[in-house]
């Protein structure tokens, strides 16, 4: 079954409860992510730093090159996609979090 | 829904990019330590220099302690960029003054960790971060009972051997 996380103008992420894995879909194309997979692309997002970027002198054609986990995939983001990246998964993972905390409070904890 | 990431991920997010943090700030201390222990090293202090080789040691089992747990609760430790440390210092005091300066920097980076453990009930990482707050008073004593040396013997070239060869017998004990 699928549920939809969070969603951007051009990205949506998905869970998939009988893979267990996310799907990323950016721009027409689908990415199959596994749980540490999706922590990895953050990281990696975390990493990029966008006010150096926009303040460098070729931000204008500013592009970065993210391999995904697996190595099945590469992502080629320009500044204004890694900037719609940025809130794409984070905000999945908030939206994570808080199901999580839906799941310790309604299905786990019953007393 | 499926608790997916709970399933496979047992930190939350934001204390696994703090103990990520913890790994890169135990390697850059780790290259301080080296860093200082060579300085020690070509000045004939040859017991700071041991010493310091055993600190920059310790400071790289306790980043593997970290990243193994970051491993072990399902994150992604990161392997950080460690920048190049300070080499030249003007004397053994000054090492001795940055050593605790450091010391007191990964203490306080320390207990956010475990602020930030306790804000979202993540009772395991405290416990876990538990024996890095004992580690710290340790590091923190002996760093500081270094600097107790020179204050009291001036820093002339006797006093400093006399320095140098206490170095090693600092010991921390609770008792």
């Amino acid at each position: 079954m699928n549920h939809t996380i969070y969603h951007t103008a051009n990205g949506k992420l998905i869970q998939n409860d009988t893979d267990n894995c996310f799907y990323l879909q950016f721009k027409g194309a689908e990415y199959r992510m596994a749980v540490c997979a999706l922590i990895a692309f953050k990281n990696r997002l975390d990493q990029l730093n966008i006010e150096e970027m926009l303040l460098s002198d070729a931000s204008l054609n500013a592009i970065e090159i993210i391999p995904l986990c697996n190595r099945e995939h590469l992502l080629v983001l320009t500044l204004d996609e890694i900037i719609e990246m940025k809130d794409l998964v984070p905000g999945t993972l908030v939206m994570l979090e808080l199901n999580s905390i839906v799941q310790q409070r309604i299905v786990r904890a019953v007393v | 829904m499926k608790d997916l990431m709970r399933q496979k991920v047992a930190i939350q997010d934001n204390v696994l990019s703090m103990l990520n943090k913890q790994v890169k700030l135990e390697a850059q201390s780790s290259a301080a330590y080296l860093a200082m222990a060579a300085w020690c090293d070509q000045h004939g202090y040859d017991h700071s220099a041991t010493f310091f080789y055993e600190q920059s040691n310790e400071e790289r089992t306790h980043m593997l302690k970290l990243f193994h747990y970051i491993s072990d609760m399902g994150g992604q430790p990161t392997v950080a960029t460690v920048e190049a440390p300070q080499s030249d210092f003007s004397s053994l005091r000054e090492v001795f003054e940055l050593a605790l300066e450091s010391e007191i920097n990964v203490t306080e980076s320390i207990n956010q960790i475990v602020a930030a453990c306790r804000k979202s009930n993540d009772f395991a990482t405290e416990n876990f971060m538990q024996w890095f707050v004992k580690e710290q008073v340790e590091e923190e004593f002996v760093a500081r009972r270094a600097l107790e040396f020179f204050d009291m013997l001036n820093d002339d070239p006797a006093s400093l051997l006399i320095i140098d060869e206490r170095i090693l017998k600092i010991k921390y004990s609770e008792e």
